[in-house]
């Protein structure tokens, strides 16, 4: 028996197994390599901002595609631990914001008001649903400013002294 | 060994270097034609973070903002997007926005 396994190892025969063997492993690892690149491909070119604001109450969560690959919107992760799908979330009621779970597309906005805090989102590519990419959520900053309509103080102090005359008191002494 | 099986031995021994040859080549440019868009994507989203690193609005007054790509808007008393940040106010004294350069909650 020894001897047919070395003549089929050393001869041409073999020799074309050995390049067969060769080839399927080369072509498979090629294969695996491919799916793995599109993979992450797709999930570099998700491109969502989630952006959350307190808002009676509640808070206000907008999600953005800011990319060109649509997604959908698949968790939002709370600061309390749980996570909650876009359909249980309230209905803020504004015109320029989708709140169906439907995918969005360039500058398509999502919006929906939460009881927690919310703290990142899920989102899968609409073109292959097994590339997802969590975000975290950015948070707010309250700008204040001295008299009603006046440009505020503490962003544009500098520009403003700058451009006033000296005799006149800044609008920093009134603060 | 007979020389006629030695010579045919050198055959197989050149051929197979050839087809080893021929498949690492094969590999090298595969692999090449298949990361590169990987690479590129890679580039583009660190590019895209940079931005959105330093994405922020610029308010005139209590009612108006500028975002970083020059886009403006009326700041409301609901949230209403400017650019990529989202801002509301109560029409007077203090506004309440979020952007893409803000931190984490």
């Amino acid at each position: 028996m020894s001897w047919v396994i070395e003549e089929i190892t050393t001869s041409t025969i073999g020799f074309i197994i050995a390049m067969v063997i060769l080839t399927a492993v080369v072509a498979g690892g090629l294969y695996g390599y491919w799916v793995y690149a599109n993979h992450v491909t797709l999930q570099n070119y998700l491109w969502p901002v989630a952006e959350v604001l307190p808002y009676q109450g509640e808070y206000f969560l907008a999600i953005v595609n800011t990319g060109h690959e649509p997604f959908t919107i698949k968790q939002i992760y709370l600061k309390g631990g749980g996570a909650l799908t876009p359909s249980q979330a309230g209905n803020p009621g504004l015109s320029w914001c989708s709140v169906s779970n439907t995918e969005l597309v360039h500058n398509q906005w999502w919006c929906g008001e939460v009881n927690q805090l919310p703290v990142a989102v899920m989102v899968c590519s609409a073109l292959d649903p097994q590339v997802c990419s969590v975000v975290p959520v950015h948070g707010w900053q309250v700008v204040t400013f001295s008299q009603p309509n006046q440009p505020s103080n503490y962003t544009f102090s500098l520009s403003r002294t700058a451009q006033c005359p000296p005799e006149l008191p800044s609008d920093g002494d009134s603060l | 060994m007979s020389p006629k099986a030695r010579a045919r031995n050198r055959g197989i021994s050149a051929v197979f270097t050839a087809a080893i040859m021929a498949l690492a080549i094969i590999l090298i440019i595969a692999a090449i034609a298949v990361s590169w868009p990987m690479i590129k994507s890679t580039f583009d989203k660190n590019y895209w973070s940079g931005s959105m690193g330093t994405y922020n609005l610029k308010f005139t007054n209590s009612t108006y903002a500028y975002a970083q790509n020059g886009v403006g808007g009326q700041v409301g008393t609901n949230p209403t997007p400017i650019g990529y940040c989202i801002a509301y106010g109560n029409n007077s004294t203090n506004a309440t926005y979020s952007c893409p350069s803000n931190t984490e909650p």
